[in-house]
C-alpha cells in the first residue's frame, strides 16, 4: 500500500481506479492494449510509455502509484530504474516478462510478475490481489 | 652233467645249438669276422659274452649290425635266445642260461675277478650239454678256460681262435692248456666247422651207437695204446665223446675213424682225455668240505702223535685241485692242534696231462675264486700268470700215476676222497673201486663221494657217516683179495712171437718189409711200458727172459735172466731220471751153455715207453763169465754191487751237477723274468694309460656322438650322409620324405636308392662337391613338382682334412617361397596403406599427431603443425613437454591414461594460446586413443581440432535464438493486441476483421522487409511500396525523397502509420474513388531544431473530403508510434481538397542503427 493514503475501506476501491496508472511497453501496441484492458477495468487514469524517456518524463509530471512494467525495452534496456522511482516515491509495481523472475535482480523477488503475453484474466487477477 | 642227455633229436643245421663266444681284448675284429659269415638263415644262436666296461655303453649292436644279417639283440633279463640270432651280454652284469632263456644279474666279485665268460659257459654247459658249443676268441686273461671245461664235461665242443691269429692270445691259449679244447681253428674256419659238425654228428650218432664191434675195436686199440680199458665205463658217455671226436676229426665213417686210431697214437690219448676231463675245483661243494672239516678230520686227527702218519688218496685227483683243498683243510686243522703227525696226500690219475697240471700247481685266477681269501693268501703265491701253489701243501702232496682199477692202490688210509669219478664207471667195475677203496682205508677209515654218486658196492662195505654229504666210513671187516688185474692181465700180457707185432699191423707191402728187416737185423729187443713192464719182446728176445716161480710181475727186472738182472735194472734206472740218450753196458754171460758177450742199450722213448736192445757182440771170454756168471756168488755179487755203487754214486753226481746246473739257470732265469715282470709291469701301467686316454676319448666321442644324433633328430632338417664313393651312411628321419631309405641301405650306393627328388642332379652335384671339396647349393623340384628344395651339400673331412664323405641337407623352399610372396604381397600392401595414411594425415581437417609412450611425437601432420605453429618436422622425436612448455597439464596427463589403460580419451576440451593467434584463447578438441602393439599400447594416436570459431558461432547462435524467441513473442504480443483492439470494436465484424487482417498483413510485410535486411534496417522505398504501389496502383501514388535506410523501429512505426494512413486514404480520401492524387515526399532537414527527417503526405481529392474522426485508434496508432516511440511529431492539416499529412522525427531516431543484439 502506497505511503500517506488512508482511505476508508469502505471506499478504498473508488480510490484506487482513480489513481494514475502507468503502462510502459516498447511494443507500443501492447502498452495500448494493457491500458485499454485497465480502462476497461474501470481505471480512470491510464498512462503508456513506450521508452524509458517517455516513461521518466511521465513520472516528472505525475504521481504514478500503480505501474505494469515491460522489463527489456529493447535495445539493452530495462525497467528496473523505473521501478525503482515509483516504488520510492509509494508506488506499486508489477512487471511483465517473457523470461519469468530469473531476469529480476533480488530487490524485486516479492513483486508480481506476469507472464508475457499478458493474459487478460492474469492481469485482472493481479490487480484484484493488489485491491 | 644233467643236460648232457639233451638235444639229442635235434635236426641238422645247428637247430637248438647254443654257441656261446667269450672275446675280450682284441675280440671285436675276431668275432665281427666271426659274424660275418653266418649265413643267411642259419639256425644257429649266438650268445656274445664280452669284457665290458660297466660305466659304457656299448656300441657294439650298433657295430655288429653293419656285419651281419643276422639280427642282434642285446640281452635283456629274461630273454628267450631263438635260433639264428645274436645275443650281446650288457655291460656290468653277469649271463647265465636257465632252459634256454638268458639270466642277467650282478656280479658278486670286484671289477678285475669277474669272469663272465667262465659264468655263462658253464651254465651253457648244463643247459645245453652236447648242444653247447664255447668258443674262446682273442683276450689276456684266462677266462673261458674253466668255462670250456664245464662245459667240455658236460658234452660240448668247444673252440679255441689260433693263438696265431689272436690279436692277444692270453685266452686261447689258457683254453688250449686245459686240454678242453676240440679244434683250434682261425675266426674264418670257425662257423663252416661248427655247421659240419653237427651235420656229421647228427648222422653218426646212431650209427656207431649200435656198432657194437666198432666200440670194441675202439676199446682194444685205446687199451693198446694207452693201457686204459673203458670197456666198463659207461657207455653213453663214452659215445658222445667218440661221436664228438670222430665230427671234430671229420671222419664219417667208423673204419676210418679206427685207421686214424691205428695210425695216430695220440688220437687215443685225446679221446681217452676227452673221456677223463672232469670238472674239478678248489672247495667243489663246499657244505661237503665243510662237513668234512668239521666232522672227519677233527677225528683223524685225533690222538695222532708226531711220529705218526696221517695218509689220505685222492683218485682221480685231475689238475689237483681237491688234493690241495684238502692239504689247506688238513693244515688249518692242524694248526689248531698240539700234535704234529705227519700228512701225506696222494693224489692219482691216469691222465698225465692233467697231473702235469696238477705238479705245476700253478693255477688261473678263475681257479682260485672258490678259495676263502685267507686261504689263498696263507697258502699260495700271486704269480703274473695265476696263483702258484706253495710250500706248505706242496710238501703235504704227491701226485702220481695210478689207475684205481688196475694199477695196486696205496694202503692204510685215513680217508679216500673220489669224487665224481666213479659216475663214468659201469656197476662192475664201481664194484672193483669200491673194493679197492675198502682195501686201502683203514678200518674206520672215512671215504668222500661225490654229491650225486651212489656206487655199487659201496653200501656193502661202508657204513653211512652223512648221507647228505655222501661221506662213507670203512666198517671192520676184512679186506677181499684185490683182483685187480682185470685191465693189467689184458694189457700186459707179454706177446711173444712174431704173430704178436701190433705196431707193425696191417698187411701193406712195406709193414711186411719192416718186418722182416727187423727180424734180420735188428738184435732181439724187448718193449717196456714205463712202469717198465715188457709189453712186447722181438723174436730172439727169449734167450734173455725167463719166468721166474711165485707172484707174477711183468717188470723186465723179474723177467731177465739172473746175470742180467743187475746191468738191466742199472741200466732202466738211468733211464729213470730221464735222460733221453740211450745208455749201454756191456756184459759177458752164458746163454745156453756158452758164453756170450753182449750189449745191452736201453732208450727211453718221448712217450715213456723204453727198449732194451740185447746185441751179441760175440763169445764171451769164459773167464769174464767166470766173473759175471759163475765165479764165485759172492765176489760176483759184490762186484756188482761195487758197480751199482759206482753207478749210483755216478748218478747221483751227475745228478747233483745237473740240479746245481739246473738252479743255477734258474736262479738266471728267475732274474730274467724279474727284471722281465719290472718291464711288464711299467708296460701295463703305459698300457694302462694308454687306456684310459682312449676310454676318454672314446667318451668324448659318446657325447659328440650323442649331441650329434641328438641334433640330427631334432633340427628336422632332412640331412644324409654319404661316404666317399657315395655310399649311405647315415641319414636323419626327414631324409625319409625324399629317399626311400630303410635301414638295411646304410652302405648301399646312393643312386640304388629310390628317390622322390631328381636324385642325378644330386649325385652329380655330391661327386663335383667331393672332388673340389667346396660347398655347393642347387636348386630342386620333387618329381612330382609340388615342393621346391634347396640341397646344400658339403664335403664332410676328418680332423687331418682329408675328405671323408659328402653331406648334404635338403630343405624345403616351398613355404619360403610362399612367404616371401605373401611377405612382399602384405609389404606393398602395407605402402599402399601408408600412403593412405600419409595421404590421410595430409588432406586431414584435423590435426593428427602419433606420439610413443614417452610424449615423444612420431609423426605429425601438417593441419596440426598449421594449429600450434610449429613446422611438422619440427614435432618429430620431440617430447610434448618439451617443445611445447606451456601446454596444459591435462594433455601429458592425458597421453600417461592412455598408455596406462588402454582406453582412448575422447573428446577432451583445451584452452590455451597459439602463436598463430598471438593474445587469443584458443579452444580445442583433443582425442587420445591408443595404438595396440603385442601385449599392450605401442603408440598413442591424437587428434586436434581448433573449436574456437565454432564456439563463437554458437554463441552467437544462442543469442539469435534468443532474439528470436523475444521478437516472436513481441510479435505475437503486437497481434494479441490487435485482436484484443479488435474485440473492442464495436463496428461491423466483417469490417473488424479486415481492419484487423490487413493491419496484421501490414505488420507481417514490415517484418519480412526488416528479416531481410538482418532486422537492422530497410529501404524507405522497400517500406512504402508494397503499402501502397502494390495495392493501389503506381498512377496514383508518386514517392519522392533520397533513398535512405531507416532502422527497425522507424520502419515498424512508420511501416504502420503509412498503412493507417493509406487505409484512411482508401476510405474518405486520395486513394478512394473520389481521390485524385497521392504524393508522398521525404527529406533531411535542419531549420533549427535539430537533424530532422521529414515525411509529408499529401492527398488531393477531386471533391471535398470530411475529415475524419481524429479519436480513432488508427489516429492513437500513429500517434504512439511516431510520437512515443520515435520522439517525433505528427501533424494534420485538412483542407478542402485533400490533407496534408506532416510526420517529424529526429533523424538519428529513424535512421540510427542500434547495435544488433545478435
Amino acid at each position: 500500500m502506497p505511503h500517506g493514503l488512508h482511505p476508508a475501506p469502505s471506499d478504498l476501491k473508488i480510490d484506487l481506479k482513480t489513481l494514475p496508472v502507468l503502462c510502459l511497453d516498447d511494443e507500443v501496441l501492447v502498452a495500448i492494449d494493457m491500458a485499454e484492458i485497465l480502462a476497461e477495468r474501470g481505471f480512470s487514469d491510464v498512462s503508456t510509455a513506450f521508452t524509458l524517456r517517455s516513461a521518466g518524463e511521465l513520472l516528472d509530471r505525475k504521481p504514478i502509484r500503480l505501474a505494469i512494467l515491460d522489463v527489456n525495452l529493447g535495445h539493452g534496456e530495462t525497467s528496473f530504474e523505473i521501478a525503482r522511482r515509483i516504488e520510492e516515491a509509494g508506488g506499486t509495481v508489477v512487471f511483465a516478462s517473457g523470461y519469468g523472475m530469473s531476469q529480476l535482480p533480488e530487490e524485486f523477488h516479492g513483486n508480481t510478475i506476469l507472464s508475457k503475453p499478458i493474459h487478460e484474466n492474469a492481469l485482472t487477477a493481479a490487480l484484484d490481489r493488489l485491491g | 652233467m644233467d643236460g648232457t642227455e639233451s638235444g639229442q633229436a635235434a635236426g641238422s643245421r645247428g637247430e637248438g645249438v647254443i654257441v656261446g663266444v667269450g672275446a675280450s681284448a682284441g675280440g671285436l675284429e675276431a668275432f665281427q669276422d666271426l659274424f660275418s659269415r653266418l649265413q643267411v638263415n642259419h639256425r644257429i644262436a649266438m650268445v656274445l659274452v664280452q669284457h665290458l666296461d660297466p660305466d659304457h655303453e656299448s656300441l657294439l649292436q650298433d657295430l655288429l649290425r653293419k656285419r651281419t644279417e643276422t639280427p642282434v639283440h642285446t640281452i635283456h633279463q629274461d630273454m628267450a635266445v631263438e635260433p639264428g640270432n645274436i645275443y650281446l651280454i650288457p655291460p656290468g652284469r653277469a649271463l647265465t642260461i636257465e632252459n634256454g632263456v638268458l639270466k642277467l644279474a650282478s656280479f658278486e666279485s670286484p671289477r678285475g675277478q669277474r669272469r663272465p665268460i667262465d659264468v655263462f659257459f658253464e651254465s651253457l654247459g648244463r643247459d645245453r650239454g652236447d648242444r653247447a658249443v664255447g668258443i674262446v676268441l682273442s683276450g689276456t686273461g684266462s677266462d673261458g678256460a674253466e668255462g670250456i671245461k664245464a662245459l667240455k664235461a658236460a658234452g660240448g665242443l668247444v673252440f679255441a681262435q689260433d693263438p696265431v691269429q689272436s690279436r692277444y692270445d692270453g685266452m686261447p691259449k689258457s683254453a688250449i692248456a686245459t686240454g678242453a679244447v676240440d679244434l683250434i681253428l682261425r675266426t674264418e674256419e670257425m662257423v663252416d666247422a661248427l655247421a659240419d659238425f653237427f651235420d656229421r654228428k647228427s648222422g653218426l650218432e646212431p650209427a656207431i651207437e649200435s656198432d657194437r664191434e666198432f666200440i670194441d675195436t675202439v676199446f682194444k686199440h685205446v687199451r693198446y695204446h694207452t693201457g686204459h680199458d673203458f670197456t666198463h665205463y659207461k657207455h653213453s658217455t663214452l659215445m658222445r665223446r667218440l661221436s664228438l671226436r670222430m665230427s671234430v676229426l671229420g671222419i664219417a665213417s667208423p673204419a676210418d675213424y679206427v685207421k686214424t686210431l691205428i695210425r695216430d697214437r695220440d688220437e687215443a690219448r685225446r679221446l681217452i682225455h676227452d673221456v677223463l676231463i672232469n670238472v674239478t675245483g678248489f672247495f667243489r661243494d663246499p657244505e661237503a668240505w665243510d662237513k668234512l672239516r668239521t666232522t672227519v678230520l677233527p677225528q683223524i686227527l685225533k690222538g695222532r702223535g708226531h711220529d705218526e702218519e696221517v695218509r689220505i688218496w685222492v683218485p682221480g685227483c685231475s689238475s689237483g685241485q681237491e688234493a690241495y683243498t684238502l692239504a689247506m683243510l688238513l693244515s688249518e686243522e692242524l694248526s689248531r692242534t698240539s700234535a704234529h703227525p705227519q700228512v701225506v696226500i696222494f693224489g692219482t690219475d691216469i691222465d698225465e696231462h692233467a697231473l702235469a697240471q696238477a705238479r705245476r700247481g700253478l693255477y688261473p685266477a678263475s681257479a682260485v675264486d672258490e678259495i676263502p681269501a685267507a686261504y689263498l693268501q696263507e697258502y699260495f703265491i700271486s704269480t703274473p700268470e695265476g696263483y702258484e701253489v706253495g710250500k706248505r701243501l706242496r710238501n703235504m702232496v704227491r701226485f702220481s700215476y695210478q689207475s684205481v682199477i688196475k694199477d695196486p692202490p696205496f694202503s692204510k688210509l685215513d680217508l679216500v676222497s673220489c669224487r665224481n669219478l666213479t659216475i663214468y664207471f659201469e656197476p662192475k667195475l664201481q664194484k672193483v673201486a669200491a673194493n679197492v677203496f675198502h682195501y686201502a682205508l683203514n678200518p674206520g677209515g672215512f671215504l668222500m663221494l661225490g654229491l650225486s654218486e651212489n656206487p655199487t658196492g659201496v653200501s656193502d662195505r661202508f657204513e653211512d657217516f652223512d648221507g647228505p654229504t655222501r661221506i662213507f666210513r670203512r666198517n671192520s671187516e676184512l679186506s677181499r683179495p684185490l683182483d685187480l688185474p682185470l685191465g693189467r692181465l689184458s694189457q700186459t700180457q707179454p706177446r711173444m712171437g712174431s704173430e704178436m707185432a701190433p705196431a707193425l699191423s696191417g698187411n701193406g707191402p712195406r709193414a711186411q718189409v719192416e718186418r722182416a728187416i727187423l727180424e734180420a737185423h735188428v738184435p732181439p729187443y724187448v718193449v717196456l711200458s714205463p712202469s717198465n713192464a715188457v709189453s712186447y719182446a722181438a723174436p730172439g728176445a727169449e734167450d734173455y727172459l725167463r719166468v721166474p716161480s711165485g707172484d707174477q710181475r711183468y717188470d723186465l727186472v723179474s723177467l731177465a735172466i739172473d746175470p742180467l738182472v743187475a746191468p738191466v735194472r742199472r741200466l732202466l734206472a738211468h733211464q729213470d731220471s730221464a735222460v733221453q740218450s740211450p745208455v749201454s753196458a756191456e756184459v759177458t754171460i752164458e746163454i745156453q751153455g756158452a758164453p756170450r758177450k753182449i750189449l745191452l742199450t736201453a732208450k727211453r722213448l718221448a712217450s715213456g715207453e723204453k727198449y732194451m736192445l740185447f746185441e751179441t757182440l760175440g763169445p764171451g771170454d769164459p773167464d769174464a763169465l767166470m766173473l759175471t756168471a759163475s765165479a764165485a756168488r759172492d765176489d760176483a755179487y759184490v762186484r756188482e754191487l761195487e758197480n751199482e755203487l759206482d753207478d749210483a754214486r755216478q748218478t747221483i753226481r751227475s745228478t747233483v751237477e745237473e740240479l746245481e746246473t739246473s738252479n743255477e739257470e734258474l736262479k738266471s732265469s728267475n732274474e730274467e723274468m724279474m727284471s722281465m715282470n719290472e718291464e711288464l709291469q711299467s708296460s701295463n701301467e703305459e698300457l694302462s694309460t694308454i687306456n684310459e686316454e682312449l676310454q676318454t676319448n672314446i667318451a668324448q666321442l659318446n657325447a659328440v656322438n650323442g649331441d650329434l644324433a641328438g641334433f640330427l633328430e631334432s633340427t628336422g632338417l632332412a640331412t644324409v650322409f654319404l661316404d666317399d664313393a657315395l655310399n649311405l651312411r647315415r641319414f636323419t628321419p626327414r631324409a625319409q620324405d625324399y629317399f626311400r631309405f630303410v635301414e638295411a641301405d646304410l652302405g648301399r650306393p646312393l643312386e640304388d636308392i629310390a628317390a622322390l627328388i631328381p636324385a642325378e642332379e644330386l649325385i652329380e652335384s655330391c661327386r663335383s662337391a667331393l672332388l673340389a671339396g667346396e660347398l655347393d647349393e642347387i636348386e630342386l623340384a620333387t618329381l612330382d613338382g609340388t615342393r621346391n628344395l634347396i640341397a646344400r651339400i658339403a664335403p664332410s673331412r676328418q680332423e687331418t682334412g682329408t675328405l671323408q664323405g659328402v653331406v648334404f641337407t635338403l630343405v624345403d623352399v616351398t613355404d619360403l617361397r610362399r612367404y616371401a610372396s605373401e611377405a612382399e604381397a602384405a609389404r606393398e600392401e602395407a605402402q599402399r596403406r601408408m600412403i593412405e595414411v600419409e595421404e590421410l594425415y595430409g588432406a586431414s581437417p584435423i590435426g593428427m599427431a602419433l606420439f610413443d609412450l614417452e610424449h615423444r611425437f612420431r609423426r605429425v601432420n601438417q593441419t596440426l603443425a598449421d594449429l600450434d605453429g610449429l613446422p611438422a618436422k619440427a614435432h618429430v622425436g620431440a617430447r610434448v613437454e618439451m617443445l611445447f612448455p606451456n601446454a596444459p597439464a591435462e594433455i601429458v596427463a592425458a597421453l600417461d591414461q592412455v598408455a596406462e589403460t588402454g582406453e582412448a580419451v575422447i573428446g577432451m576440451e583445451v584452452v590455451g594460446s597459439s602463436p598463430v593467434f598471438p593474445g587469443e584463447d584458443r579452444a580445442w578438441v583433443v582425442d587420445f586413443y591408443p595404438l595396440a602393439g603385442d601385449g599392450g599400447v605401442a603408440a598413442i594416436g591424437c587428434n586436434v581440432r581448433d573449436i574456437t570459431e565454432q564456439r563463437e558461432t554458437e554463441d552467437q547462435l544462442r543469442r539469435i535464438m534468443l532474439e528470436l524467441q523475444h521478437r516472436v513473442k513481441n510479435m505475437l504480443a503486437n497481434v494479441k493486441a490487435l485482436i484484443n483492439r479488435a474485440k473492442r470494436d464495436r463496428r461491423d465484424p466483417k469490417l473488424v476483421l479486415r481492419t484487423l487482417s490487413d493491419r496484421i498483413d501490414s505488420m507481417a510485410r514490415t517484418h519480412a522487409l526488416l528479416t531481410d535486411g538482418n532486422w537492422q534496417s530497410t529501404r524507405i522505398t522497400d517500406l512504402l511500396r508494397p503499402e501502397l504501389h502494390d495495392v493501389y496502383g503506381e498512377e496514383a501514388i508518386s514517392f519522392h525523397g533520397p533513398e535512405l535506410r531507416l532502422n527497425a523501429r522507424a520502419s515498424l512505426a512508420i511501416g504502420l502509420t503509412v498503412h493507417e494512413l493509406a487505409t484512411n486514404a482508401a476510405k474518405y480520401g486520395a486513394l478512394s474513388p473520389e481521390g485524385e492524387h497521392l504524393a508522398i515526399r521525404w527529406m533531411r532537414v535542419d531549420e533549427g531544431d535539430g537533424d530532422l527527417l521529414r515525411l509529408v503526405w499529401t492527398e488531393t481529392c477531386k471533391g471535398e473530403i470530411v475529415a475524419p474522426d481524429g479519436n480513432g485508434f488508427g489516429t492513437t496508432l500513429i500517434h504512439a508510434m511516431i510520437e512515443g516511440t520515435l520522439e517525433g511529431r505528427i501533424a494534420f492539416d485538412w483542407h478542402a481538397n485533400g490533407l496534408t499529412c506532416t510526420i517529424e522525427m529526429p533523424y538519428d531516431n529513424a535512421t540510427r542503427i542500434a547495435p544488433s543484439p545478435i
